[in-house]
């Protein structure tokens, strides 16, 4: 399962009341009633009858012009004016890929003026982040004993000084001997017997994932009347964050408070209160506004324990942060893939089978499964689906936006369309005729919207026939990705007695726009304009404990929660009010700028006396994200994505011209905010297909491209039109109607353009990125062939 | 980066003492662009930089009826966008115009951009000591070259990153060196040394010699130029094949061409066999394939970029007909 920051503070199960309640849900053009059952103090859902004010409209940013005049403050911001005494600190990492650390010599380091702290990480096998006041001694040499590095970045040892170019100065000034030993970097040679073994005590590099079954294969294969076999490549991938990975560590005595740039304070802080042995409750993340993540950011990681170890060793705050050459090594990537696939079909397109075995490396770590993708996206009642991660000598892969989806995406979706060639059908009928058919599921609409804005039917007039040398294609992919919000989380709303707002959690803002919506969940519900409502986030420190940030969860794991704490506060400020209009707290509305009870209107009071009433105490109310309501919580999170590329056939250059991505997220609750992940989820997909490969010398091991030089990804320049076409069917999943958008948007765009690049030279590269040496590449074989 | 002494001399003469003959210890800055790169990976470390942008006088651009004149200091946007440049060397605008990014271009010089150090990510790691770093071993030859060289390379196989370098040369241009020996004047195209010649950039400069100006004969009668250049991504990269092209009709006949390729050999490239096929053909589809023809058909291509030569096939064959 993907990671959702739950932690050791779920609340444990309890004996729930549960009531019927109605909802009026699906699309506003076919709308269904159906009655869920809930816990007691669940709100009725937000469904199609419900008048919202600022829910579902186009609310800017808050933080916005915060950002955009340079005062929003990120981890990577703080300096000594910020903290007196800030030292700098510095990773000392390995240049080879496989190698024993025979002897490490930090005196000249430490005497280095300025030099406030040196950590060796010379004691057990290698670098555990988990595990670093096992690992590190403060000696000046070490002759260690088994210490071997097995990837080019592993840390080595580390320095904070006063100034980052004295800790870069003491870095150069450690001396380490290594012993190289031999490394394998490449997945199709570490799974070739006699391969250099990447862990120690394995006894190859491969750990097979147990495969996901379905039907019987064979029988799948025998009703086959067409089948169709394809070997596809995906190349390893880097985050990029705008932002490298930082985190700046102060100690006050016993306790530790950490500013990061993280995509999970909660999930930060247990790990430095289980590495360090400290309490949770003395361990204080902070995160104010980050600059992306995009699933490389979760935990304490390497970063995280080095900055607080030599805080507490320097009896200093340290910042310490990755350069884009450290990021790009050792701070995650997507896990390349080797995909063969195979599909078998009725003549009428109906799928009986489909096996695919992929293996790829996440390096010395774990996950390049890619499968599950294709587990979901179309209906086929046989199934085999293989994953093996072949562990190499390179950094370690990390979640990274749909982790596995992109991949497998390319995979079926160029098998989809080879198979609609063979089969001499249209490849959009051929996914309808698969359709997974799910209640309140918009797909059928949504290919409709797609094929209309696109021009699914000018593709007849593309591909490699034309006269010009460069040529057209339409193509076409569908975005899926499971459902996984959900509890535990918890918000607090306050109402004061200026009559503003205030919804605090600890939830991270990670750029896509949290902070927004919990303002104006709390405004919808409290009947008060955004702007009214002051946020309150990214801190531990309010013990208000919500999910990391990650697999498209935030924003409906909690704005369920900030809706049930806004409700809470405003029966609290009617409990207060309600003796002065001689009513019943339960009677009271807030509506037309007043409070008052419907039997008795001419009694009221306007919001600005009934909060004036508050004085000095203020009422809060505080919410919980209850439990999804079944089924609908198992209903993926659906689109689809029309690409009309231009290839020229003479320089090899593919241009994405226009990408329509129609996607649902049960109810959009910001349009604007959902074309921003839609525009970012396309941008980061098109890089996929074009541009992006991290590039490893086989030799030395090494990653010849850790920069934004020679790892390409996309500028504003290369972008699309992007079309975001929002598809709202509203699902009774939670109150507010609503489910997630962070990762389908990158789905299927690299393999919607690849079929558009197949239909318009009319052969297929199997191989990503579509970079003009691979297009000219396969053209020159063809002519030859 | 290693901590340096700046320096910001007033007069060439100054600059060239400042600079004095031991390349390890001194650098020059102009814009900076490649060398900032190169001293935050410590690719070099000197403990002088010399800043040539105190010097008055080498920021101008003259345009007279012998011909242009461009200081070394002139930023590439200047050029890009200076009238007279654009209406009588138009490669070299064009030339300028594709440079990196605008910013690259705001900041970045002419003598910078003909002076660069070898682009390989090979070179530029840190790590990699190759020959060009008094190594012994070029990784690219047997290792990811899928950016190298098809012409020239051996034995290092970097691409000539250049852009104005190849317009220049197609421009026939000379470069003013000025240097502890005094002034020369030496072609554009001599500037450049292939790698089995000199490696250490291949920079056909001698100890502690500046580049301050290059000059370009005025066009002849009936001469255009352009330069067409092939970016792996369009908006921002270097050369993955280009070239500059110059040439002199009569009579509807090419009566005199210079050509010149960036991106495909270890220096700006000119292709003598390919110029002599064009001077006295028309300048039609068949002329263009045939020297774009003979260029190529001298490419060693390594492992990864065999595909550089149906590129620079039609790179060529397409700035040709845009000629016509």
């Amino acid at each position: 399962m993907y990671p959702t920051g739950r932690t050791s503070q779920d609340a444990p199960e309890k004996e729930v009341k549960k009531k019927r309640i109605k909802a009026k849900v699906g699309l506003a053009e076919r709308p269904q009633v159906v009655e869920i059952e809930v816990p007691e103090q669940e709100l009725p859902v937000w469904d199609l009858d419900s008048k919202l004010a600022v829910v579902g409209k186009r609310v800017p940013r808050i933080e916005g012009a915060e950002k955009v005049t340079g005062q929003a403050k990120y981890a990577l911001d703080y300096v000594s004016k910020d903290l007196p005494g800030l030292l700098y600190g510095k990773t000392l990492r390995s240049p080879y890929p496989h190698a024993r650390v025979e002897k490490i010599d930090a005196s000249k380091a430490r005497e280095l003026p300025g030099v406030k702290a040196v950590l060796l990480f010379d004691k057990g096998e290698g670098f555990d982040p988990g595990k670093i006041l096992d690992v590190m001694t403060e000696d000046a040499v070490s002759q260690p004993k088994g210490r071997v590095v097995i990837f080019e970045g592993e840390e080595v040892a580390a320095v904070a000084a006063e100034s980052e170019s004295i800790a870069e100065e003491a870095i150069r000034q450690i001396e380490v001997k290594y012993r190289r030993l031999p490394h394998v970097v490449d997945h199709e040679e570490a799974v070739k017997p006699g391969a250099p073994i990447v862990h120690r005590g394995m006894k190859d590099n491969l750990r097979r994932v147990d495969p996901q079954v379905r039907g019987d294969i064979d029988q799948g294969f025998k009703q086959a009347e067409v089948t169709i076999e394809r070997t596809l490549r995906v190349p390893v991938l880097l985050h990029n964050s705008p932002e490298c990975h930082v985190a700046v560590a102060k100690w006050e005595g016993p306790k530790l408070t950490v500013w990061a740039s993280t995509q999970g304070v909660n999930g930060f802080r247990d790990e430095l209160s289980k590495t360090f042995r400290i309490p949770p409750s003395d361990v204080r993340v902070i995160t104010d506004h980050m600059g992306g993540g995009f699933g490389s950011k979760f935990g304490m990681q390497a970063y995280g324990a080095i900055a607080a170890a030599l805080a507490k060793k320097a009896g200093a705050p340290v910042k310490l942060g990755y350069d884009r050459h450290e990021e790009n090594l050792a701070a995650g990537n997507r896990p390349n893939a080797t995909m063969w696939i195979k599909l078998g079909a009725k003549k009428d397109g109906t799928l009986t089978a489909l096996h695919c075995r992929s293996f790829g490396t996440a390096g010395v770590g774990w996950d390049a499964t890619v499968t599950p993708m294709m587990g979901i996206v179309y209906k086929c009642p046989n199934l085999r689906l293989e994953d093996t991660d072949v562990c190499t000598h390179a950094g370690q892969g990390m979640p990274f936006r749909a982790p596995g989806f992109p991949q497998g995406s390319f995979a079926i979706e160029s098998a989809m369309d080879e198979l609609a060639a063979e089969l001499k059908m249209d490849p959009l009928a051929l996914r309808r005729k698969n359709f997974v058919d799910q209640p309140l599921q918009a797909l059928d609409k949504i290919y409709d919207l797609g094929a209309e804005k696109i021009g699914w039917s000018r593709r007849a007039e593309m591909g490699p026939e034309t006269s010009s040398a460069v040529k057209r294609g339409i193509g076409m992919g569908t975005a899926v990705w499971p459902n996984y919000c959900g509890p535990p989380a918890h918000c607090r709303v306050t109402i004061n007695s200026d009559g503003s707002a205030e919804a605090a959690m600890a939830v991270q803002d990670i750029g896509t726009g949290t902070r927004t919506l919990m303002a104006m969940v709390t405004a919808e519900e409290l009947g008060l304009p955004v702007e009214a409502v002051k946020v309150t986030m990214g801190d531990t420190g309010l013990e208000l404990i919500a999910p990391d940030s990650g697999g498209s969860v935030t924003a409906l794991s909690i704005t369920p929660a900030v809706r049930a704490a806004a409700a809470a506060a405003k029966a609290e400020l009617f409990k207060r009010v309600a003796p002065a209009l001689k009513a019943k707290p339960e009677d009271l509305v807030f509506e037309n700028g007043k409070i008052f009870a419907p039997a008795n209107p001419r009694k009221s009071l306007t919001w600005q006396q009934a909060t004036a009433r508050l004085g000095a105490t203020p009422v809060s109310g505080r919410g919980e994200r209850l439990p999804n309501v079944e089924p609908y919580a198992g209903i993926p999170l659906w689109g689809a994505q029309f690409a009309e590329v231009e290839v020229d056939t003479e320089t090899g250059l593919v241009r994405v011209l226009r990408i329509v991505a129609v996607h649902e997220a049960g109810r959009a609750l910001n349009p604007a905010m959902f074309e921003s992940q839609v525009n970012g989820g396309v941008m980061m997909g098109v890089g996929y297909a074009l541009l992006e490969r991290r590039t490893m010398d086989q030799m030395e091991g090494r990653v010849v491209n850790p920069n934004l030089e020679d790892y390409k990804i996309l500028s504003s320049f290369e972008l699309p039109e992007i079309e975001t076409v929002i598809v709202e069917p509203i699902t009774p999943m939670n109150n507010i109607g609503g489910k997630g958008l962070g990762e389908p948007p990158t789905v299927p765009t690299a393999a919607a353009v690849a079929n558009a690049v197949a239909q318009a030279l009319g052969v297929r590269i199997y191989e990503l990125p579509l970079s003009p040496d691979r297009v000219l590449e396969t053209l020159e074989a063809r002519k030859e062939a | 980066m290693k901590e340096f002494m700046l320096f910001n001399p007033t007069s060439l003469d100054e600059a060239v003492e400042l600079l004095g003959t031991d390349s390890s210890r001194a650098q020059l800055l102009a814009g900076g662009m490649d060398l900032l790169g190169r001293l935050k990976k410590r690719i070099d470390s000197p403990e002088r930089v010399i800043n040539l942008k105190s010097i008055p006088g080498l920021a101008d651009i003259r345009d007279s009826q012998e011909g242009l004149s461009v200081g070394a200091l002139v930023k590439l946007t200047e050029l890009a966008e200076d009238s007279a440049v654009n209406a009588k060397y138009r490669a070299l605008a064009q030339a300028a115009e594709s440079v990196g990014s605008v910013q690259i271009r705001n900041a970045g010089t002419m003598g910078g951009n003909l002076c660069q150090k070898p682009r390989c990510w090979y070179y530029r790691h840190a790590d990699f000591l190759c020959l060009q770093k008094g190594g012994t071993i070029c990784y690219a030859q047997g290792g990811e070259n899928r950016y190298h060289a098809i012409l020239g390379g051996g034995p290092c196989f970097f691409a000539h990153p250049s852009d104005l370098a190849p317009a220049f040369i197609a421009l026939d241009a000379q470069a003013r060196i000025v240097g502890p020996k005094g002034q020369r004047s030496v072609a554009v195209e001599d500037l450049y040394r292939l790698p089995i010649i000199q490696l250490n950039g291949g920079l056909a400069l001698e100890p502690g010699e500046i580049l301050a100006e290059v000059r370009v004969p005025a066009p002849k009668a009936n001469s255009r130029s352009t330069y067409l250049k092939f970016k792996e991504k369009p908006s921002f990269d270097f050369s993955l094949a280009g070239v500059a092209a110059s040439v002199v009709m009569e009579g509807g006949k090419v009566s005199a061409a210079r050509l010149a390729l960036s991106g495909v050999s270890p220096v700006p490239w000119r292709p003598l066999d390919a110029e002599k096929i064009l001077t006295g053909s028309p300048l039609n589809d068949a002329t263009a394939r045939q020297v774009a023809d003979a260029i190529v058909e001298e490419s060693v291509p390594l492992l990864h970029n065999r595909y550089k030569i149906p590129l620079t096939r039609t790179i060529v064959r397409r700035a040709l007909l845009s000629l016509a």
